[in-house]
């Protein structure tokens, strides 16, 4: 696609419309006819393709209404890539969450009656009850989840080759919605025999605290890795931490996938003999992790943790170079019960990584030590 | 109640660390180099004279401009804000009247870099008349004398050619030019960088 496209036009893709054609089919007349494995799985492809190409044009469209112009491919892209989270979120979260989907079959019941009330007006019918849909989670149906990825490719501006460090962070969400299908599995798993004040079962955490970053680079961290001069920069972050997964019976030990940000402003560079800050300039570490933590007594607090991550490090508000790499997180803690499934508590982690970038010399080391303030559900 | 304290303790520690390891630096640089002060450099002014007699006659020299002494580490925009060379002309008969006083009418002279089409003297020329040239722009925006990121020093060659548009009736005339170049350079932390401007000129 080009950056030319007029606002909406993803929606006119030859993969938009065909997807619309297949959802209709499948609804109306293969499920019925042909009930199977293939008809269960058709629509949800469609629909996680649909689903986000539909919300993105809608804002391309009501941008340029009040704008009078299309909107910036950058923003495009951010308006599209929030299209296909929020589209995950409400694909995904039914099929793992059980409240998640209770209020999905809610929802789509208060989107039909409008429209079942219309007919029944038309011919003459009472008006319908407000009846709320049957869902049935099936976790192989967050294999659709990668249908995201298409809808990316149609709808976004600007070519693949020329912007190489966007597209793969592009990827994120994608990455995220792998891990929160694959770790769901263990939460599914177990969310059914969930005990009060124990941690077991479907585990979700929040954490927001401080957090140090520590970078040291053979490349220059105050221009953005642009030249192979060796500096250390350190920062104070404000960190955050999402957290899914759950809990193997008996032995207390939870795995799951998450996502981590975490932003810092004004960082403190020393270089070349010189050590000065590096106002209104921001490092933003965000990372993809694999975790797992033990709770040697199930109904206790204390918490250890280990996380396998994918980090990526830039300094922002510069035209500077991203680092990437493999990481490593250390973390204990401890959490007081609120209420049966949900504690409050306080973690420590220490974070390591090994960073590389296009054209950056060597490897950059990262340490992010941090505390935080978690709210979980377990 | 004596594990929760030992916790609190421990995040109260960790919470300190963290506020001495980044507690401020005595030198304070901005990312955004507008914002901050920069530093000029001035060439030394070169000039010369050339006498055009007829219509098209055409004379031209080449200029050498060095900027060295540039930060080794660069701010993250450019450490040149900006650079760019003056030229000006004056335009002179050889035998009174010799004209330049905004009554005197002359032959149009043009002057340009590189061949390119510049600024032409007005025909009632009254004071020298000037062009300029952008030089050390940032080489992945393009340009002709663009300055690599990092780099210590520049150099650009630029030829200058005057050409006389109109002839006869006009006698000929004398053109005497004036050069000079000048730079703003960025560099925080200040004494990593002792920027210096040099202007040469070379006959074809």
């Amino acid at each position: 696609m080009s950056q030319a496209r007029a606002p909406g036009a993803a929606l006119l893709h030859p993969i938009a419309p065909f997807s619309l054609l297949v959802l209709l089919v499948n609804d109306h007349w293969l499920k019925h006819t042909h009930p199977g494995m293939l008809s269960g799985k058709l629509s949800d492809f469609a629909t996680m393709l649909l689903l986000p190409v539909l919300l993105h044009a809608l804002f391309e469209l009501g941008y340029a209404f009040s704008k009078g112009h299309a909107p910036p491919p950058l923003l495009s892209n951010r308006a599209l890539l929030a299209s296909i989270a929020l589209s995950g979120l409400v694909f995904g979260l039914p099929e793992v969450w059980k409240p998640a989907e209770t209020a999905y079959c809610y929802g789509m019941a208060a989107l039909r009656w409008p429209f079942r009330a219309i007919a029944a007006l038309l011919t003459g019918h009472a008006l319908p009850e407000y009846r709320r849909c049957a869902a049935t989670a099936d976790l192989s149906d967050l294999l659709a989840l990668s249908s995201a990825y298409v809808a990316w490719r149609i709808a976004h501006r600007g070519p693949v080759e020329r912007a190489p460090r966007r597209t793969r962070r592009a990827h994120a969400p994608f990455g995220v919605c792998v891990l929160f299908a694959i770790w769901s599995y263990s939460a599914h798993a177990s969310a059914s025999s969930s005990r009060p004040y124990e941690h077991d079962g479907f585990f979700f955490d929040f954490a927001l605290g401080p957090e140090l970053i520590y970078v040291h680079s053979p490349a220059s961290a105050s221009n953005g890795f642009r030249q192979p001069i060796a500096s250390t920069a350190t920062a104070l972050a404000r960190g955050g931490l999402l957290e899914l997964g759950g809990t193997l019976r008996g032995l207390g030990l939870v795995f799951g996938g998450g996502i981590g940000y975490a932003q810092a402003d004004d960082p403190i560079v020393s270089t070349l003999g010189q050590r000065f800050e590096l106002s209104g300039a921001q490092f933003s570490v965000v990372s993809l992790e694999a975790f797992t933590k033990y709770y040697p007594d199930p109904k206790a607090g204390l918490h250890l943790g280990v996380s396998l991550l994918f980090t990526g490090l830039e300094l922002s508000g510069v035209s500077g170079k991203q680092l990437r790499g493999p990481g490593l997180a250390l973390g204990a803690g401890y959490a007081f019960w609120l209420a049966r499934q949900w504690s409050l508590g306080l973690d420590a982690r220490l974070m390591a990584a090994g960073l590389n970038g296009d054209s950056v010399p060597g490897r950059s080391l990262l340490l992010m030590p941090g505390v935080f303030a978690t709210i979980a559900c377990h | 109640m004596s594990r929760v304290r030992w916790h609190a303790g421990a995040g109260l520690l960790t919470f300190g660390a963290l506020g001495c390891f980044a507690c401020s630096a005595p030198v304070i640089c901005r990312s955004d180099s507008e914002l901050q002060h920069g530093a000029s450099v001035s060439s030394a002014q070169l000039s010369g004279s050339m006498l055009l007699s007829a219509a098209g006659d055409t004379e031209s020299f080449y200029l050498d401009v060095a900027l060295a002494g540039l930060p080794k580490l660069w701010p993250s925009s450019s450490a040149i804000k900006n650079a760019d060379l003056g030229l000006s002309v004056a335009l002179a008969y050889t035998k009174p009247p010799v004209g330049g006083d905004g009554l005197t009418e002359m032959p149009r002279v043009q002057m340009g870099f590189d061949r390119q089409p510049g600024t032409t003297t007005s025909s009632f020329p009254s004071i020298a008349k000037g062009t300029e040239q952008q030089l050390f722009g940032d080489c992945a925006l393009g340009g002709e004398y663009c300055c690599a990121f990092g780099s210590e020093q520049c150099h650009g060659r630029l030829q200058v050619t005057l050409q006389r548009l109109d002839g006869a009736p006009f006698p000929p005339v004398q053109v005497a030019w004036t050069v000079g170049a000048s730079a703003t350079t960025d560099s925080c932390p200040q004494d990593l960088g002792s920027p210096t401007l040099t202007l040469t000129s070379e006959a074809p």
